[in-house]
């Protein structure tokens, strides 16, 4: 790990891509959890937002060697030192590491919408808001209050629901602890996996089932060889998937 | 005195030396500043306490526990899996994920409506009061009371309360035709009825199960419940590797389910059970097979191992499904050698009723090995011992309709067996066979555009009187309906959740209404009962309810009664520990607590039903498990030895090979929910841009066939079958066989709104639904096509 | 008169008119300007503080208290009322429309936030109360012994309140206090 040193925190992630279904639970449960505006026609991908993003993989073998695999992508809160790659870019101080909990966010008031940090990303993590967000009328009713709506114009991504973070904070602080336990803070996507693929936990606690899997000989990262030090690892027994995750996405 | 430039200048500059130590600027450029976030034009949601409440979901049979949140107790802002309860444990999937863009939906019916121009034109459909929809529909079954038998029920969701309140209205009516969506539990209840003696559905121990063979079932794209099956999945890859449960998927398409699992073994189309058949040869053949279940609780075995050695041989099987003939052997003496071993029937997510034969192939293997009622294998589903209703009251009437043949055919002379046959009934209805249809009610189903082969349906309702549909939304069905008593959705009525199937142990759901209905709804059983009243007579005193609370409460008084099982009330349960057959102490005290419980918890669980012993499980002539059918004998099946045993008889694709060269397969996706509702916007954005792109969506082709065809990825081609046309374009894949192309199901829809209205083709049009000749199930998993450029 | 004279004239006007040009900014600027930027609002009903804390014997967390979740319910909602005022106890006029208008008709009251924050901030009452361990009046006016709801000052332009705490002041304080001001920490 580098970054901050002097936390004890280093919120991270691990997606058993072994155990992945491919159901789409975690991309749509993101999208219920943060607002995440949609429209009629959502297949140009490009104008597309999807903070939790699926691909699917394959080994590239024709039939009946072919395999495929789906992984799940969302922000990789990149840990490298002292900036991540989009954070280091920004002009106007809208994105940024919080070194006490390494979770990288994000602002959508402050930002301009440059769109600087969408291009330093090295995992096509950040979006760009080509159009107000539009909700037909009565599902604006289920909008959450936890988070708040973006407008044309700005970058979005994943905050890790940074906001149950905080909610999770609260109902310690009133509790009268200072400290949380592990598993009070989970973002929604872990927590809507059905095969219970993704563990989400601090990865300096040595005790967490997250460092103890980050560990693992089948743990990677996404293009790693970049030294972004993502805080989201994979796992897989298959070697064709970790090879492909070092090359190209 | 003059005002001259100087002087002016200094006014101007003692104004601006004023501003200037004033807040006046500063405070403006700050507000400005602050102006310019505000952002006015966006929704800003409203604020408030949050509370939770438990309930449980319906949009499939998959019965998993859900918690929405409210603010304010009035709006629902986001849903999640409910850790407590014992079938999901927290997990969600996608279409649960996104229940409140149904609840919120923009095609909610608002009032019930009556077509008064042209059926499937929107803009002649009238709002009515509900005293007015009730009238009319009174007034016109009063009118057909002497053709009772004309009225036909369509009911999507095949078990529960309200499914059973329209079968009993019907026979209290006096007719025979309440029937079901076709699904694969139809292949699954008459098999059991033929093997084992008594019909119902299959409960797979998965959870304790060393190895799996899936015979063409997606166990983790959505077959059985989704969630328990994912998460069996996941339990599955956490055992540590000597221990781990090694999975073998059977299919033709390089699938998800067959990339996922340890071994992926690619069957010629439709062999499944010849691979099934070539197994059982096997283990049969070298003597691995369970000696003192076979011996002592199994018929007919000498004949089936007669017909195994004729026909089934690792030779001939590797002729028919194109899989090596070591590969046969070596997976056979696998699955025989390991304890315990489950083969999983019913193919796809389970919405094709499939072959008798294919079910009983697959099962057969299970009887081989010693797997039937045995941990780790595969037993009957448990009962949940709700209190039952009083009988129905019969007039002559209803009598008479009781001694009337169904529509569909089933018990009749033609298929004897008590089969759900709605494809049947349609093509009855088209050639006038029987007696014509005066009305049909289409209860959370969707049949316009999910039933494969959707064609004749659609002609069919040109012969059918009066369409009624009890949907809550404008969907592909509804939107040709006479009549529409819109329901409430599940997330604003109470509603049991019976068993998902493929369950092992009981499981009640409880849906509550976790806010007030948003539009005049009223719940079907409501309007079931509203409307028996106003028939009168022995209808209505088949319905001695005031509502459809009361008529629920005193079915669930049979679980309090009985004393059995716990209310559902803390995370990690895992009714599936230590075996089926282990009483729990029930953590209510009366009828009154269990309720109040459960519409905290919303779900009760029981494992005190054990699995059946051998000496007891069958009821078929013999007492045991038949591999040859007495029991179809027994209802008057005529044929030679081979109808009575397992065999493989492939139903042939439609359309006569040398004009269709190629086989059209249809597949399912989790992305792309198959009905009754289509997909919400969340889920619909999922789906990658080789799957939906603009309004095109696309055909599987691998790519050495289209390179012969001078395919690329992304063209558009003219998917051509007897039945139709299809316009869509092509991705090229290795998970497609060569010599089959692959389209998914559940797009193309008619209705709904802007967001998935007319998104891709809905294969069900093109698709050919074949009839087995001894059941009349309905068979669709293939049809005969010819690709071509456009 | 001479040039000089003229010059001078003209000279003394010009200081003069620097002078009503200072001051009339000066005055427009603060006193002028502040009454354009904020509208003033009234509350619905007028809330006695100083009556419900004396002869009724509520405390403030009676109305304004930390859920069980954590988050803290700002403004008491109808069913509090309720609960003593399902009937007039007084005869006070905004008793009586406390009642009419509201009670009986079960609609919530429209009270108008003093602090009210924009969707994009998180506050948390837990950590400055519960953990800074800060008293209310640190932030909120002192009303203890008040008898009459004063009224709302709305900005124009914003359309913030004018009591709202600002960004820096947040900042200041944790900056002082060695408290992260890391965008999340406050932002959603």
């Amino acid at each position: 790990m580098s970054g901050n040193k002097s936390s004890k925190v280093r919120y991270g992630m691990v997606i058993d891509l072994d155990k992945c279904t491919g159901c789409m639970a975690c991309s749509v449960a993101c999208q219920q959890e943060n607002s995440v505006p949609f429209r009629e026609d959502e297949t140009n991908k490009r104008r597309s937002i999807t903070w939790m993003e699926i691909y699917q993989l394959d080994n590239g073998k024709p039939y009946p060697e072919h395999r495929q695999a789906y992984l799940p992508r969302l922000c990789l809160h990149c840990d490298s030192s002292p900036f991540p790659p989009c954070t280091f870019v920004c002009p106007v101080n809208a994105t940024h590491r919080d070194e006490e909990t390494g979770l990288v966010n994000h602002i959508p008031v402050r930002c301009i919408g440059c769109r600087y940090c969408i291009s330093a990303c090295s995992y096509h993590a950040r979006y760009f808001n080509w159009w107000d967000p539009k909700w037909p009328k009565p599902m604006e009713e289920m909008l959450t209050p936890s988070v708040s709506t973006r407008m044309r114009g700005v970058v979005e991504k994943c905050t890790m629901c940074v906001h149950r973070l905080q909610l999770a904070k609260d109902r310690a602080y009133v509790e009268g602890r200072r400290e949380l336990e592990e598993g009070e803070y989970v973002p929604a996507c872990v927590e809507s996996c059905p095969a219970k693929a993704m563990i989400f936990g601090n990865l300096l606690d040595s005790h967490s089932e997250v460092a103890k899997l980050a560990k693992s000989r089948h743990a990677f990262r996404l293009l790693e060889k970049l030294g972004t030090e993502p805080k989201v690892y994979y796992l897989s027994s298959q070697d064709w998937i970790r090879k492909l995750a070092d090359n190209v996405l | 005195m003059k005002l001259d430039r100087r002087a002016f200048v200094k006014l101007i500059a003692g104004g601006v030396g004023g501003t200037l130590l004033s807040p006046l600027p500063w405070k403006m450029a700050d507000d400005t500043a602050i102006w310019s976030q505000n952002w006015f034009w966006r929704p800003s949601p409203e604020r408030g306490g949050a509370t939770t409440v438990n309930t449980v979901c319906q949009l499939c049979s998959g019965g998993c526990g859900v918690r929405v949140r409210l603010i304010k107790e009035k709006r629902a802002v986001n849903i999640d899996g409910n850790p407590t309860h014992p079938v999901n444990q927290g997990g969600i999937c996608p279409l649960g994920a996104a229940g409140l863009q149904y609840l919120y939906g923009p095609s909610r019916i608002e009032t019930p409506l009556q077509q008064t121009g042209k059926r499937g034109d929107l803009e002649t459909m009238k709002a009515i009061s509900w005293d007015e929809a009730l009238e009319i529909l009174a007034i016109k079954l009063r009118g057909m009371r002497p053709k009772a038998r004309g009225l036909v029920c369509v009911s999507g969701k095949r078990e529960g309360t309200v499914p059973e309140l329209f079968a009993r209205f019907l026979h209290a009516y006096g007719s025979p035709n309440y029937n079901v969506m076709p699904a694969a539990a139809d292949a699954e209840s008459l098999g059991l009825f033929v093997s084992q003696g008594n019909s119902g559905a299959l409960g797979y121990d998965l959870e304790n199960a060393k190895m799996v063979i899936s015979f063409g079932s997606s166990y983790i794209e959505g077959w059985g419940s989704p969630n328990r099956m994912m998460m069996a999945f996941g339990d599955w890859r956490s055992n540590p590797k000597r221990d781990r449960t090694k999975i073998v998927q059977v299919e033709t398409r390089g699938s998800l389910s067959a990339s996922k699992a340890d071994e992926w073994v690619a069957v010629a189309p439709g062999t499944e059970s010849a691979l099934a058949l070539g197994l059982a040869q096997v283990i049969v053949s070298e003597g691995r097979y369970d000696r003192t279940f076979v011996s002592k609780y199994t018929h007919g075995f000498d004949e089936f191992r007669r017909l195994l050695r004729r026909n089934y041989t690792p030779d001939k099987v590797a002729a028919i499904t194109g899989v090596e003939k070591e590969k046969i052997i070596g997976l056979a003496r696998e699955f025989a050698g390991t304890k315990p071993a489950v083969a999983l029937s019913g193919w796809g997510q389970g919405r094709m009723p499939g072959s008798i034969y294919d079910f009983l192939a697959v099962q057969s293997l299970n009887a081989l090995v010693g797997s039937l009622h045995k941990p780790g294998g595969v037993t009957r589903m448990p009962r949940v011992p709700l209190a039952p209703w009083p009988k129905v009251v019969l007039d002559a009437k209803s009598l008479a309709g009781e001694n009337e043949p169904r529509l569909d055919g089933s018990n009749g002379p033609q298929f004897p067996l008590p089969a759900q046959l709605f494809h049947n009934l349609v093509k009855n209805v088209n050639e006038g066979n029987l007696y014509p249809a005066e009305m049909l009610w289409v209860y959370e189903a969707n049949p316009a555009h999910d039933l494969a082969d959707v064609q004749p349906f659609l002609e069919a309702l040109d012969k059918i009187g009066t369409l009624v549909s009890f949907s809550s939304f404008m969907d592909d069905t509804t939107q040709l309906a006479d009549l529409v008593l819109p329901g409430p959705t599940y997330l604003e009525r109470l509603e049991d959740a019976p068993i998902p199937p493929g369950l092992q142990y009981a499981v009640f759901g409880l849906s509550q209404p976790i806010l007030s209905p948003r539009f005049e709804t009223r719940h079907p059983g409501d309007v079931l009962i509203q409307l028996a009243k106003s028939l009168g007579g022995n209808v209505g005193a088949s319905f001695p309810w005031s509502d459809y609370e009361t008529a629920l409460k005193e079915r669930v008084k049979g679980l309090a009664d009985a004393g059995r099982g716990q209310v559902a009330d803390e995370p990690g349960l895992q009714p599936w520990k230590g075996g089926q057959g282990r009483q729990l102490a029930p953590n209510y005290d009366s009828f009154d607590d269990l309720w109040e419980k459960l519409i905290e918890h919303a779900c009760w669980f029981d494992t005190s039903e054990a699995m059946p012993s051998w000496e007891s499980a069958f009821t078929t002539p013999s007492r045991k498990f038949e591999f040859y059918s007495q029991k179809m004998r027994q209802v008057g099946i005529r044929g030679n030895d081979l109808t009575y045993l397992p065999h493989f008889k492939p139903v042939e694709p439609a359309g006569d090979p040398r004009d269709y060269p190629l086989l059209l397969m249809p597949y399912e996706t989790m992305a792309i929910t198959n009905g009754p509702v289509a997909n919400p916007p969340f889920m619909t954005k999922t789906l990658f841009d080789f799957q939906l792109k603009g309004n095109d969506s696309f055909v599987e082709v691998n790519p050495k066939t289209a390179a012969d065809m001078g395919l690329k990825e992304g063209d558009r081609v003219a998917l051509q079958t007897e039945r139709g046309t299809l316009k869509v374009r092509v991705h090229l894949t290795g998970a497609a066989r060569p010599d089959v192309v692959f389209i998914p199901t559940g797009l193309g829809h008619t209705a709904f709104d802007s967001y998935i209205k007319g998104k891709g083709v809905n294969a069900n049009e093109i698709l050919v639904a074949q009839q087995e000749p001894v059941t009349g199930l309905a068979i669709w998993w293939g049809t005969r096509v010819k690709i071509s450029k456009v | 008169m001479t040039g000089e004279n003229k010059q001078q004239n003209s000279g003394l006007l010009g200081w003069l008119l620097f002078v009503v040009g200072f001051a009339g900014a000066l005055f427009v600027g603060w006193v002028v300007f502040p009454q354009l930027l904020f509208s003033t609002q009234y509350q619905p009903i007028n809330y006695n503080h100083a009556i419900h804390q004396e002869e009724a014997g509520m405390s403030c967390e009676d109305c304004h208290y930390f859920r069980d979740d954590g988050t803290y319910a700002g403004k008491p909602q109808l069913a509090t009322c309720v609960e003593c005022h399902e009937e007039a106890q007084g005869e006070t006029e905004s008793e009586a429309m406390l009642v009419s208008e509201y009670v009986e008709p079960e609609k919530e009251i429209p009270w108008i936030s003093y602090s009210r924050q924009p969707d994009n901030v998180f506050f948390s009452h837990g950590a400055h109360v519960k953990m800074a361990e800060m008293e209310c009046t640190d932030c909120h006016r002192d009303v203890e012994k008040e008898t009459e709801t004063p009224p709302v000052k709305i900005n124009r332009l914003t359309g913030y309140p004018n009591e709202i705490m600002k960004m820096y002041v947040c900042e200041d304080c944790h900056a002082r206090e060695h408290v992260s001001n890391a965008c999340d920490v406050c932002h959603k």
